[in-house]
């Protein structure tokens, strides 16, 4: 199974020009929720914003985060575990179903009746513990992060902004590998005849296996999110004292529509290329 | 359609969720600090366009604040909140922000009444919480100072000491503010010119620190107290109490090292002591010399250097003196508390060693370096007057033509300032030798507004019916009396003014 640069290259403009509503729509579920929170989390001064948003933010920071302006400095980091949550709880079924969609034209299996519910029943469980294990490793390295090398890039990249910018790229490209390695997962386990054990070992010998295109993608489709994180978390606190708090949930939600259709995209191409390492090896 | 109804199912939960417990409390606490956050981000954009914003801004920003209370109306508390907790304390103390602030604003428009009013609410709303009625009474207190209710203002002064324990200090060089009330209340007696109103206050301050002292206090504020007290009773010139505190003062700075800071106002004290106590001034001026030597950075290393050329001056020793004056320039320029003084005393020993030149160019500098001082105050009278004395009339009525200018730039500088009384007091002594008559009598006018129970507006008063009477205006001269016995009801002039107000009618 040799996979070229021409067929990444293949799969991830197909993945594009091929968008269509039916298979983005589990993302744009996911999307949805988001968007719900960030409109519930900037009407904290309605009681049904501070009793939702405002209840979630006091589970994790206490009534010090319930203060304006002070909340939209915590915005961000209350955005990222709701970020998770969804991506990985309502992922686990979400993600798996989109991708039985993009796959069914090619799946005759799938496109008998109800048999995209059956597979991704049988996909969530596998999909949430590579979920998990992901997850484990990037909270680990993010632990890591500002002990070990930290002050080594910071200090290599000059100090002041660059070195902030230096740490802040070599945390998102390691972080970045990390998910790559799992990628494959939810793919293959919405495949015909894998068990919990098998989706999960393949899918990480298939991530790994297919390494650098897969991280290709994943940069490519990215990066324009990846600005948008980079603004709110490097300048955030720059942004809620010098301009407006409120820019930090505008946003927030520029990075939620970029990485929601990012991750669309990724699937698609990943599914794509493997459907065709399949076809090849075949 | 089940699943519609599992969804509105639950959205009727939320929405009755949100409307119990303190979700609703919390999100009118939010809104309370996101309107305030809104009013001081207009403030700060109308202060980038303006230094000094006119009053109608000041007002119209005051209008952002005012809002708060408006938008988020009391009770804050309920009757099963905590005491002096929970998120009632805390939405009153956001509400309560808005209000101080608006309370700033009026007194900075030159609103005091509408200062008052939006005090007095807050304190009526306080709802038993002591943070927050104590900052209403300093508010009601300062609204009425800049009103010239002074009787009111020390009654309520007397109101917070008794109300209001002394709270210890958060950090190092910090200082509960209420006690610099004592001090406070004497100053505000002494600006009306009642000296003996002023020994009374001063003698409730002692012994408010004494009652302090006498209770259970933490070592930081019985330090602070102990200070004040030596102030005090060097004030009051009672040399052996002022010892006396003074050798407590001195254990405390010495045993605790927390209060090493105390050590310059220690020293300062002592060499103070010794210049009322000793018949020469020697070892007084040598204590002095040691505190500003060994204390530069202190404010009493300051204030030992320009009391040590004070002392040289007195003893017509006037070169050291002069020295003393330049060092203080030299070290401490931006010192408010010595340098206008320093400047003032350097200017007058020029003057007498016949340097007039640079006397009178240290004299001009005065308003211009430090406008808000006593002595911008006299500088530009003080040169009329040395014109006067030498017989140069020309060059006296020049001076006092430019020292009107001067007083009126000090005005419009800062028009709610409490030196403008002064100024406008000593503007009108310019006006009258000029033979500015009508000028002078729109100042006392101006004053009567503005100065409202001020002594030197009784003074003006008695100025203005006496010119309006040499000017062929008897009835106007009438209403200035008139206006006199209003205001000040309880003056020993006051038999005096009715009978030369009867004759100015008949």
């Amino acid at each position: 199974m040799r996979i070229t640069v021409s067929t990444a290259v293949s799969c991830a403009r197909e993945a594009v020009q091929d968008f269509r509503f039916y298979e983005y729509l589990p993302f744009g579920a996911i999307l949805a929720l988001q968007i719900v929170f960030l409109i519930l989390a900037v009407n904290l001064g309605a009681p049904w914003g501070m009793a939702t948003a405002g209840w979630l933010a006091t589970r994790f920071g206490g009534d010090k985060v319930l203060h304006y302006p002070q909340f939209f400095l915590f915005l961000p980091n209350l955005a990222v575990l709701v970020e998770i949550f969804l991506y990985g709880l309502a992922g686990c079924v979400l993600i798996p179903l989109a991708i039985a969609r993009i796959m069914e034209p090619t799946d005759r299996a799938l496109q008998a009746p109800g048999a995209i519910g059956i597979r991704v029943r049988r996909a969530a469980l596998p999909v949430l513990a590579g979920a998990f294990v992901s997850l484990a490793l990037l909270t680990g390295w993010q632990a890591l992060l500002p002990m070990g090398p930290a002050g080594l890039i910071r200090g290599f990249a000059g100090g002041g902004l660059q070195g902030e910018t230096a740490l802040w790229i070599t945390g998102m490209l390691i972080s970045y590998a990390v998910s790559t390695c799992f990628l494959c997962v939810p793919v293959v386990a919405i495949q015909e005849g894998r068990g919990f054990v098998r989706s999960l070992v393949d899918g990480v010998r298939r991530s790994v296996g297919m390494f650098p295109f897969i991280y290709a993608f994943v940069l490519l489709f990215s990066l324009p999110a990846l600005i948008a994180l980079y603004v709110t978390q490097v300048f955030g606190t720059l942004l809620v004292i010098q301009m407006r708090p409120e820019v930090s949930a505008v946003l927030l939600l520029v990075y939620a529509i970029l990485i929601n259709l990012a991750t669309y995209l990724l699937y698609a191409a990943t599914t794509r290329l493997l459907l065709a390492s399949r076809q090849e090896a075949e | 359609m089940r699943r519609v109804a599992m969804i509105g199912a639950w959205l009727a939960a939320l929405l009755v969720v949100a409307g119990c417990g303190d979700a609703s409390r919390l999100a009118a606490r939010y809104r309370a600090e996101w309107m305030t956050y809104e009013a001081q981000r207009a403030e700060r954009v109308a202060l980038l366009g303006q230094a000094h914003p006119d009053s109608a801004t000041l007002l119209r920003l005051r209008e952002n604040y005012m809002a708060v209370r408006v938008a988020i109306p009391p009770p804050y508390r309920k009757p099963s909140d905590k005491p002096g907790g929970g998120v009632g304390v805390s939405l009153l103390r956001a509400v309560g922000k808005a209000e101080l602030s608006g309370v700033r604003l009026a007194l900075l428009a030159g609103r005091p009444e509408l200062a008052l009013e939006q005090a007095q609410w807050l304190s009526e709303h306080a709802e038993g919480d002591p943070f927050i009625q104590r900052k209403a009474d300093f508010a009601t207190m300062g609204a009425l100072r800049a009103e010239r209710r002074v009787d009111e203002a020390i009654a309520r002064m007397h109101l917070m000491l008794e109300r209001y324990k002394p709270l210890a200090p958060e950090g190092p060089g910090q200082e509960d503010a209420i006690l610099s009330v004592p001090d406070l209340m004497m100053n505000l007696r002494r600006e009306q010119g009642d000296e003996a109103g002023a020994a009374k206050e001063l003698e409730y301050g002692i012994q408010y620190y004494k009652r302090v002292l006498s209770g259970p206090t933490e070592p930081a504020i019985q330090a602070q107290v102990r200070s004040l007290l030596v102030r005090a009773y060097l004030e009051q010139q009672n040399t052996t109490a002022a010892l006396d505190e003074l050798a407590a003062l001195d254990k405390l700075a010495s045993t605790n090292p927390a209060y090493k800071a105390l050590e310059p106002e220690v020293h300062y004290s002592r060499a103070r002591i010794r210049s009322l106590i000793d018949r020469t001034p020697d070892e007084a001026i040598r204590q002095l010399d040691v505190v500003a030597a060994q204390y530069p950075t202190s404010p009493f290393g300051a204030r030992a250097l320009l009391e040590s050329a004070v002392l040289n001056e007195r003893h017509k020793r006037f070169e050291p003196a002069l020295d003393r004056y330049h060092a203080v320039l030299r070290l401490y320029p931006n010192d408010l508390r010595v340098a206008p003084m320093a400047l003032y005393r350097q200017a007058m020993l020029e003057e007498q060693s016949g340097k007039w030149d640079d006397a009178k160019r240290s004299l001009e500098s005065i308003p211009v370096k430090y406008p808000s001082s006593q002595a911008a105050a006299e500088a530009p009278m003080t040169i009329a007057l040395r014109y006067a004395s030498r017989n140069d009339k020309p060059a006296a009525l020049a001076a006092l033509q430019r020292a009107i200018l001067t007083y009126d730039e000090l005005i419009a500088r800062d028009s709610t300032a409490a030196m403008t009384t002064v100024y406008r007091w000593n503007k009108l002594r310019c006006q009258l030798p000029l033979g500015k008559w009508q000028d002078g009598l729109k100042t006392v006018d101006e004053m009567l507004i503005k100065d409202k129970g001020h002594p030197y507006t009784a003074q003006a008063l008695i100025e203005a019916a006496r010119i309006a009477k040499s000017h062929g205006q008897p009835d106007r001269g009438a209403v200035y009396l008139q206006r006199y016995l209003e205001d000040f009801p309880n003056s020993p002039l006051a038999d005096r003014v009715r009978k030369e107000r009867e004759a100015l009618l008949h």
